[in-house]
C-alpha cells in the first residue's frame, strides 16, 4: 500500500471537507448556545405528546425572541434572549399551566451576558495554551518539524469539527450542532486523541530511522504507516464503538457533544495516518537537511 | 523478563483494595442490617484514625446527574468602604445561613472569583431556591409602651416575643435594617467580651439618638428602658439603655459569645447585602432526568466495555482475556479512586470517563501489535512479550503525556465542567498507564510461562515458515 504517493489525494479529501466548513464559519458563523451569548434554556418534557408550533406561538405572545424545537414526542428546547427573573417566572408559571410540564424530567438555564464573554475568551484560550505545550513536549521528545506536523493534523481536526458544526448548525438549523461549553471539552478531547495517534505513528517513524536501512525517508514513512495501522485502526474502531453507543442512547441535552466527540475522533484518525506522516514528507522535500 | 512477585503482589493489594473500596458501602449495608439496593441510610465513612484519613465513600453525583440548581450569583453596586472581596464573604455568609436554616442538605455555597457566589442546592427546583436566597431577613427596632398589643402588631411579629411584657406593648420606632450601614462583631474593652457594634445612615442615627434619650430617662431594667430588635418575627436582642447614642453608632453587649455576636452581626448586616446580588447564570436539572442520564451513561459504559472485550478476545485471542481482566481490573482501580477522593462525577466526567476506557485498550492493543510482530520475527514468547512491551513504551509514554498536558491545561484553567471532564480523563489515563505496563506485563509473562499457553495460534499469529 502506497499512502506517501498519494498523499495529494488525501489533502485534496481533508480539504473537500474543511474548505465548505470555512467557508460556512465565514459566511454563516455559529449556532452559539446560551452559554456562548447568554441567554434562557428551558428543555421541558411533557407527560403527553406537545407539538413544538404550539409552544412557539405561546412563546410569541412573550416577544422574547423565542425559539422553540421539537426534542421527541414529549419534549421541546426553548432558547430565548436573557430574561430578567420576574419575567422568567411569568413565562414558566405561564407555560406549566398551559402545557402538561414535567417538572421532575425537565431542566432549565440561565447564563447572564458578563459569563458568556468569559467564556468565549476562555475556549480559544484553552486550545491554545494546550496546543504550545504539547508542541513544546514534542519538540523535546522529536524534533520542531514533527510537533509542527502534530499541530497541522490538530488544527485540521479542530477546523474540521468547528466547520462541521457550523453547517450543521447554522446551514441545517440543527440543535445538535450548537457551540457550547461541551462543544469545547470535546474539541478539547479530540485535540488530545489526534496528537495521541499521532504520536503512536511518529514512535514507529523515529524508530525505523534509528535503524539504518537502505530505505529512502519516503519509504521508510510509509512503511511506519503501514506497521502501525492495524494498531490505528483497531484502537479507533473501539473507541467509535462506545461512542456510537454512548451517541444512540445519550439524551439530547448531550447528543451534541457525543456527536462531536465521533466526527473529531474520526478525523483524528484520518489525519494522523493521511496528513501528519506525508506532511513530514513535504516539509523533508522542501527542506532536505 | 521473569515474572516478578513483588509486582504481582503489588497487582493483588491494588485490586484487593480497589474491590474493598468498591464494595465498602456494600460490606456497610450487610454491616447495618440495610437492604443491599435503594438509597443507603447514612453514609458509609471510611476513617484510618492514624492517617487523619476520614472519607464519605460514595461516588459524589453532579447536579446534572442527581438533580437540582445551581446558581452562580454575581454581586455590584457594593457599598462604598467594603471591599469587593470583602463584600462577597460577607454575602456569601448571609446566603449560607439563609440556606442552611432552609434545611436543604448537601447544599453548597462558595465564593468564586473576585465578585462570585456558586450555590448549589441538590433536589431544589430554581422557583425554591430563588425564594430561599431572596429571603432577605428583614430587622426592625422597637420600644416598649404601655398598653396591650393590637391585632396588626401582633400578625406581624411572633405573638410570644410581642406579649413578653405584661402591660407593655411593642411600637415600631421606624428605625429598619435599611438604615444600617454596617454592623460586626466586637470585643467590650472594659470587660474584654465579645459584643456588636453597628453604624446607621444619618435619619437613623437622628432616629436612634432621639429613642435613647429618651429610653435612658427610664429606670434601668424596667421594659420603658429597654430597646427590643427583631429580625423577621423574632425578638433578638432586648436591650437595656445604659446611655444616649448619638452620632451614628451604637454598641449591643450582653451575653454573646463570639459565635452568637458574630451570627448578629451578620443578621443586622445581612438586613441589607453589602451589594447587589444578581443571578449571572443558573442551571436547573429536574430530579428524574438526572436519574435517567445517569442508567443512560452506565448502559453506554457497560456496552461500550462488552463491545471492546468481546473485540479484544476475538482479535487477539489469549491476551485479548489478559488485556480484559486488566481493563475490568482498570476499571475497578478508576471506580475506587473516584470514591476514594470524593470526585464529584458530572456527566462530563462520565463522557471523560468512558474515553479513557480507550486510552487503556489502546496500551493494550499497541503492546499486543508489537508481541505480534517479534513472535513473526521468529522470536520465543518470553522473549516477544518482553519486547513488545519494551518497545510499546515510548509511544504509550509521549501519547499519555500528551493527553496528560491537555487535561492539566483544562483543570486549571477551565469551567467547572470541564474541570470535572478532566480530572476523570486524567485519572482514568494514569491508571490506564499502569494497568498496561504494570498489570498486563505480569500476566502476559505469566503466560509465556505456561506450557499449554504456547501454542501460537493462540495469538493470532501463524508460525513463522523455517527460513
Amino acid at each position: 500500500m502506497d499512502i506517501i504517493g498519494r498523499r495529494n489525494w488525501y489533502f485534496l479529501l481533508s480539504l473537500a471537507i474543511i474548505l465548505p466548513g470555512i467557508v460556512s464559519m465565514l459566511v454563516f458563523g455559529f449556532r452559539l448556545g446560551i452559554d456562548f451569548q447568554g441567554g434562557d434554556q428551558y428543555s421541558l418534557a411533557f407527560t403527553q405528546p406537545v407539538q413544538a408550533s404550539a409552544v412557539q406561538k405561546e412563546m410569541d405572545t412573550f416577544n422574547v425572541e423565542a425559539t422553540v424545537q421539537q426534542a421527541g414526542p414529549n419534549g421541546v428546547l426553548i432558547t430565548t434572549k436573557p430574561l430578567g427573573n420576574k419575567q422568567e417566572t411569568t413565562i414558566r408559571a405561564d407555560l406549566t399551566s398551559k402545557f402538561p410540564v414535567d417538572p421532575s424530567k425537565s431542566s432549565y438555564a440561565n447564563v447572564g451576558p458578563t459569563i458568556a464573554r468569559e467564556l468565549v475568551v476562555g475556549a480559544g484560550g484553552l486550545i491554545l495554551i494546550a496546543s504550545i505545550l504539547i508542541v513544546a513536549y514534542l519538540s523535546f521528545r522529536f524534533n520542531y518539524k514533527f510537533a509542527v506536523c502534530a499541530i497541522l493534523a490538530l488544527l485540521h481536526d479542530v477546523f474540521l469539527l468547528t466547520g462541521v458544526y457550523s453547517i450543521l448548525g447554522r446551514v441545517f438549523n440543527s440543535p445538535l450542532g450548537e457551540i457550547n461549553t461541551l462543544f469545547v471539552t470535546a474539541a478539547l478531547t479530540v485535540i488530545g486523541f489526534s496528537v495521541h495517534d499521532t504520536i503512536v505513528i511518529f514512535d514507529r517513524i523515529r524508530e525505523n530511522l534509528r535503524q539504518a536501512s537502505r530505505l529512502t525517508f519516503e519509504q521508510n514513512v510509509n512503511l511506519s504507516i503501514i506497521q502501525s495501522l492495524a494498531r490505528s485502526v483497531n484502537t479507533s474502531m473501539t473507541v467509535i464503538f462506545v461512542l456510537v453507543a454512548l451517541f444512540l442512547i445519550s439524551p439530547p441535552s448531550i447528543k451534541g457533544f457525543t456527536l462531536a466527540l465521533l466526527i473529531g475522533i474520526i478525523s483524528g484518525t484520518y489525519s494522523s495516518i493521511f496528513n501528519a506522516s506525508p506532511l513530514l514528507v513535504v516539509w523533508r522535500r522542501l527542506d532536505p537537511r | 523478563m521473569r515474572v516478578d512477585r513483588r509486582l504481582l503482589l503489588l497487582i493483588g493489594v491494588i485490586a484487593l483494595l480497589a474491590l474493598f473500596i468498591d464494595g465498602f458501602a456494600y460490606v456497610y449495608r450487610l454491616a447495618t442490617n440495610q437492604p443491599l439496593t435503594g438509597p443507603i441510610r447514612g453514609v458509609p465513612t471510611l476513617s484510618i484514625p492514624f492517617l487523619g484519613f476520614e472519607q464519605q465513600l460514595y461516588v459524589h453525583k453532579g447536579l446534572d446527574l442527581q438533580g437540582g440548581t445551581h446558581l452562580e450569583l454575581q454581586i455590584t453596586n457594593v457599598k462604598s468602604g467594603t471591599t469587593i472581596s470583602n463584600a462577597r464573604d460577607i454575602a456569601a455568609a448571609i446566603l449560607e445561613r439563609r440556606v442552611n436554616s432552609s434545611g436543604y442538605a448537601e447544599s453548597v455555597v462558595r465564593p468564586e472569583g473576585s465578585d462570585r457566589i456558586i450555590v448549589e442546592l441538590p433536589g431544589v427546583n430554581l422557583e425554591q431556591a430563588k425564594q430561599v436566597l431572596g429571603k432577605t431577613s428583614y430587622l426592625t427596632i422597637w420600644e416598649w409602651v404601655p398598653g396591650t398589643p393590637d391585632a396588626a402588631t401582633l400578625a406581624e411579629l411572633n405573638p410570644t416575643d410581642a406579649k413578653k411584657y405584661t402591660g407593655y406593648k411593642p411600637q415600631f420606632t421606624r428605625i429598619d435594617g435599611s438604615m444600617i450601614t454596617g454592623a460586626s462583631r466586637s470585643t467590650d474593652p472594659n470587660t474584654n467580651l465579645p459584643d456588636v457594634s453597628f453604624s446607621l445612615d444619618s435619619n437613623g442615627s437622628n432616629l436612634f439618638c432621639n429613642l435613647t434619650r429618651d429610653r435612658v430617662s427610664h429606670t434601668t431594667g424596667t421594659p420603658d428602658n429597654k430597646i427590643a430588635i427583631f429580625i423577621d418575627k423574632d425578638l433578638v436582642e432586648d436591650a437595656d439603655v445604659q446611655s444616649e447614642i448619638c452620632g451614628g453608632s451604637g454598641i449591643i453587649t450582653g451575653g454573646f459569645t463570639p459565635a452568637s455576636a458574630q451570627a448578629l452581626a451578620i443578621q443586622l448586616s445581612s438586613g441589607a447585602l453589602p451589594g447587589t446580588i444578581s443571578i449571572a447564570s443558573a442551571s436547573e436539572v429536574g430530579a428524574t432526568l438526572g436519574a435517567t442520564t445517569v442508567k443512560l451513561s452506565l448502559l453506554a459504559g457497560a456496552f461500550g466495555l462488552a463491545i471492546v472485550i468481546l473485540f479484544m478476545l476475538l482479535y487477539y485471542r489469549l491476551p485479548g482475556v489478559v488485556a480484559s481482566l486488566a481493563l475490568l481490573l482498570y476499571a475497578a482501580i478508576a471506580l475506587a479512586i473516584f470514591k476514594l477522593f470524593g470526585v464529584t462525577l458530572t456527566l462530563a466526567g462520565l463522557a471523560g470517563f468512558i474515553l479513557s476506557v480507550g486510552m487503556a485498550v489502546d496500551a493494550n492493543v499497541l503492546i499486543f501489535e508489537r508481541v505480534k510482530e517479534e513472535l513473526r520475527a521468529g522470536r520465543t514468547l518470553g522473549a516477544s512479550m518482553e519486547a513488545g512491551v519494551h518497545r510499546a513504551w515510548p509511544a504509550i509514554r509521549d501519547s499519555n503525556i500528551s493527553t496528560l498536558i491537555t487535561c492539566f491545561v483544562l483543570y486549571f484553567f477551565g469551567a467547572p465542567l470541564i474541570k470535572g471532564f478532566a480530572i476523570t480523563l486524567a485519572i482514568g489515563v494514569l491508571v490506564s498507564m499502569f494497568s498496561a505496563i504494570v498489570t498486563t506485563q505480569q500476566f502476559l509473562q505469566i503466560l509465556a510461562g505456561l506450557r499449554p499457553a504456547r501454542r501460537l495460534a493462540f495469538y493470532g499469529v501463524q508460525a513463522p515458515k523455517a527460513a
